[in-house]
C-alpha cells in the first residue's frame, strides 16, 4: 500500500489518536504485516484510540465497531498527535464492523 | 370482517411501499442511480459507487483525472478488495451471490420473550400465553397437543417479518445486518410487523357439495347434500402481530446511556471479535489473490458518464472477475462463509441489546381463526413482556375473542370469550453454550359467557335417525363461565454460540375443562420449531 492511499500518514514512531465521530469502538488493534497484533487503548466515550507508536510503512487499525439505532457513517479524524488525515477524510459506513484505518509510517 | 377482507389488509400492508413507493420515500434523499440496480452487487457496494461519482464529478471543476485519482484514494478503496477497507462490503456481496449465503440461516435462539409457534387456542399448541417477540425473519413450528381445545391436533406455523418480505421482493438490501435504513413505512410498520399462519396438519376437513341423485340403496329419504373430506393441512389462522418498543429517541442522553450499559453486558464485544478476526482471514486472502481495482479507469468511467452508468458497468465486470477467483478457492469460500455464520451471531446480540436497551416489549396482535367445524373468530390480544435479565422474563396476555358473523336467530352475543394469562420464563441451563433448556410455568383464565359454538353441516344426519340436516346447524357445546389451564414447559434450545436454531419445548398441563368438553383434563404438548435469520439466504440457495 503506498504512502498516497493511506488514510493516515505520519512520522514513523510518533504518538496520536485516531477518532471516529459515529459509533462505539468495542476493540481496536494495530495490524503490521509479519508481526502480532497489539491490542490499542480505546478512550474518549469508546471513539478513540491510541497509536502509541507509529509504524514504519504500512499498516492497519481495526476497529470492531457496534452502531446504536441513528447512528450514521463515522468520519475518521486524527483527534490528538502530528499524524495528518487524507483530505476528504476516510469514511466507516454505518452498520459496518470492522472498520479499517490505513495507517502509513514515513 | 371476513376471510377476504383480512387477507386484504394482510397483502395491503406488504404492498404499500410498493404502490406508493414515492409517498414513503423522504422527500430530501433523491433516487440514485444504483438503488435498483438488478445487480445485487452494485445494490451493496450502491453508497460507495454513489460517493465516488459524485466526488470526482465535483472535483473535476478543478482537478485533473490524476489529481482525483490520488485525492480519493479512500473511495476508490472501499470499491476495491484488495484494500482492507474494501474487504468488508465484498464478503456481503460475494456471499450474496455463492452458496456461501447459506450462513445467513444461522441464529441464536437464546431469547426467552419469542412467540414462534401457534397461540393457545389452536388445535395442536404448546404455548398457553403468546410471548411479545417474534421471529426476526422467518420461523416454522411444528406443534401437538391441546391447552384449551378438545380436539387434539397437529399445528404447523410459518411466521415472518414483513420488513424482510420487503427486503428480498423488492432487493433492497436483504443481508443488511444491523441499523438497516429504510422508508418511514419500513422503519416504524414493516419491521415491527409479523405475519404468521396456522395450518392444522392432523384434522381433515370436509365440505358440503350437493349430491345429483341416489347411486344405490332403497331407502325413500332423499339425501340432497353431502360431507366430502377435503384432506388435511387446512388454513386454521392467520396472524398480524405489531411490536412496540418502548419509546426511545436514538439522540437522547437517557438511550444512549442504556445503550452503552446493554452493549456493555452483551456478548456484542466478543460476536464483533469473531466477525473482525474472519474478515482479517478473508482480508489477507484477497491481498494475495485480488487484482487491484483499475483506478485511473474507475475515474475515467465516473468522468465520462456522470449518470454512473459506465461506472457501475465497469466496476460490476471488476467485481465478477475477482469474485469468480474467489469462489474457486475452497479456504477462501469457507472464510466467507464463517463471516457471515458470525455476522448472523452479531445480529442477534445486536437486536438483544436494543430490547434490553429499549425496555419492554409491548405487542398488539389480531388473530383470524377458523377452527376446525366452529365459527370464525377475531382474536384480539394485547401482550407485555418484561425482561428481569438474569431473572427470567414475564409475560402478560389480556385477550377478547369476537365471532366473525352471528347468525340470524342466534341465541349467543358478538363476544365469544375474554381471557388473561401470564407465563414466567427462565433459562435453566445451559447458559451461553449452544444447547440450552427453559423452564416455563404458565397460568390461564378464559371467561365466556355463552358455552362454545359448533357447527353442524349441511348433510349431516340427525343421530338415531336417518334425517339429513338440509342446511345445518348450530348446537352448543361445553359450559359457559370459567376455564382454567395450568402449564409447565420445559424447552430445549439449540443454536446459542453454535449454528442451528431449534426449539423443542415439552409441556404438560391441567385444565378444568376444554372448550367443548366438561371435566378437568391433563394434556401433554410437544413441538419443535426452527428460526431462520434471514429470508434472503433462503432464497439465495441456502437457507438451512
Amino acid at each position: 500500500m503506498p504512502q498516497n492511499t493511506a488514510d493516515i500518514v505520519g512520522k514513523a514512531g510518533t504518538n496520536f489518536t485516531i477518532t471516529i465521530d459515529n459509533g462505539t469502538i468495542l476493540s481496536a488493534y494495530l495490524e503490521v504485516p509479519n508481526q502480532p497484533i497489539v491490542a490499542l487503548a480505546i478512550s474518549g466515550n469508546d471513539q478513540e484510540v491510541t497509536i502509541a507508536s507509529l509504524p514504519a510503512g504500512d499498516s492497519t487499525v481495526r476497529l470492531d465497531l457496534v452502531w446504536a439505532p441513528g447512528d450514521s457513517n463515522a468520519t475518521v479524524d486524527v483527534g490528538t498527535g502530528s499524524a495528518k488525515v487524507s483530505n476528504p477524510k476516510p469514511i466507516i459506513d454505518d452498520g459496518e464492523t470492522p472498520g479499517y484505518v490505513e495507517l502509513f509510517g514515513v | 370482517m371476513t376471510k377476504t377482507t383480512a387477507l386484504a389488509i394482510l397483502c395491503a400492508i406488504l404492498v404499500a411501499p410498493l404502490m406508493f413507493g414515492q409517498a414513503t420515500t423522504p422527500k430530501d434523499v433523491p433516487q440514485r442511480f444504483c438503488d435498483h440496480d438488478p445487480r445485487p452487487e452494485i445494490r451493496i457496494y450502491c453508497e460507495d459507487l454513489v460517493r465516488f461519482l459524485d466526488d470526482a464529478n465535483e472535483r473535476a471543476k478543478t482537478m485533473s483525472a490524476t489529481e482525483i485519482k490520488d485525492a480519493l484514494q479512500n473511495d476508490l478503496g472501499h470499491l476495491d478488495p484488495s484494500q482492507r477497507i474494501g474487504v468488508v462490503k465484498f464478503i456481503t456481496a460475494t456471499a450474496l451471490s455463492t452458496v456461501a449465503s447459506e450462513a445467513l440461516s444461522n441464529i441464536l435462539q437464546n431469547r426467552t420473550d419469542r412467540q414462534l409457534g401457534a397461540t393457545s387456542t389452536a388445535s395442536g399448541t404448546t404455548s398457553l400465553v403468546s410471548k411479545a417477540g417474534s421471529s426476526e425473519a422467518i420461523s416454522l413450528a411444528l406443534d401437538a397437543g391441546v391447552l384449551t381445545q378438545s380436539v387434539n391436533g397437529t399445528t404447523a406455523t410459518l411466521s415472518t417479518n414483513a420488513d424482510q418480505i420487503f427486503r428480498l421482493v423488492t432487493g433492497r438490501n436483504p443481508t443488511c445486518t444491523v441499523t438497516c435504513t429504510g422508508s418511514w413505512f419500513e422503519n416504524k410498520v414493516l419491521d415491527l410487523t409479523n405475519i404468521s399462519a396456522s395450518l392444522s396438519l392432523a384434522q381433515q376437513s370436509s365440505t358440503t357439495t350437493a349430491t345429483s341423485g341416489q347411486a344405490s340403496g332403497t331407502t325413500t329419504t332423499p339425501v340432497s347434500s353431502a360431507a366430502i373430506p377435503t384432506g388435511a393441512g387446512k388454513l386454521t389462522g392467520i396472524a398480524v402481530r405489531y411490536e412496540v418498543l418502548n419509546k426511545y429517541d436514538p439522540r437522547s442522553p437517557g438511550f444512549r446511556k442504556k445503550w452503552k450499559d446493554a452493549i456493555t453486558k452483551s456478548s456484542l464485544k466478543d460476536a464483533a471479535k469473531a466477525i473482525g478476526d474472519l474478515t482479517d482471514k478473508v482480508a489477507e486472502g484477497l491481498q494475495a489473490s485480488a487484482t487491484p481495482l483499475d483506478r485511473d479507469k474507475m475515474v475515467k468511467a465516473a468522468l465520462e458518464d456522470p449518470s454512473g452508468k459506465q461506472l457501475a458497468n465497469l466496476f460490476d465486470k471488476y467485481f465478477s472477475d475477482v469474485s469468480a477467483k474467489v469462489q474457486q478457492d475452497s479456504a477462501m469460500d469457507s472464510y466467507i462463509l464463517q463471516v457471515m455464520r458470525s455476522r448472523a451471531t452479531y445480529r442477534q446480540e445486536w437486536f438483544d441489546a436494543l430490547h434490553s436497551a429499549a425496555g419492554d416489549l409491548l405487542t398488539f396482535d389480531y388473530n383470524y381463526n377458523r377452527p376446525l367445524n366452529q365459527p370464525i373468530t377475531h382474536d384480539f390480544k394485547l401482550i407485555y413482556g418484561r425482561d428481569f435479565s438474569g431473572s427470567g422474563t414475564l409475560t402478560f396476555n389480556g385477550a377478547f375473542s369476537l365471532y366473525g358473523q352471528i347468525p340470524t336467530g342466534a341465541k349467543y352475543g358478538r363476544l365469544r370469550y375474554g381471557q388473561v394469562s401470564a407465563e414466567y420464563d427462565r433459562t435453566t441451563s445451559g447458559k451461553g453454550k449452544s444447547v440450552q433448556t427453559e423452564l416455563s410455568l404458565a397460568g390461564y383464565w378464559q371467561y365466556q359467557p355463552n358455552p362454545s359454538v359448533l357447527n353442524i353441516p349441511a348433510g349431516t344426519v340427525v343421530p338415531g335417525t336417518t334425517i339429513p340436516l338440509p342446511n345445518g346447524t348450530q348446537e352448543f357445546v361445553g359450559t359457559a363461565g370459567s376455564l382454567w389451564v395450568t402449564q409447565a414447559k420445559l424447552t430445549i434450545k439449540t443454536g446459542s454460540k453454535g449454528s442451528g436454531g431449534i426449539n423443542i419445548p415439552i409441556g404438560v398441563s391441567w385444565s378444568n375443562k376444554t372448550d367443548l368438553l366438561q371435566g378437568s383434563k391433563v394434556g401433554a404438548q410437544v413441538g419443535i420449531s426452527y428460526n431462520f435469520s434471514s429470508l434472503a439466504g433462503i432464497f439465495t440457495g441456502g437457507g438451512q
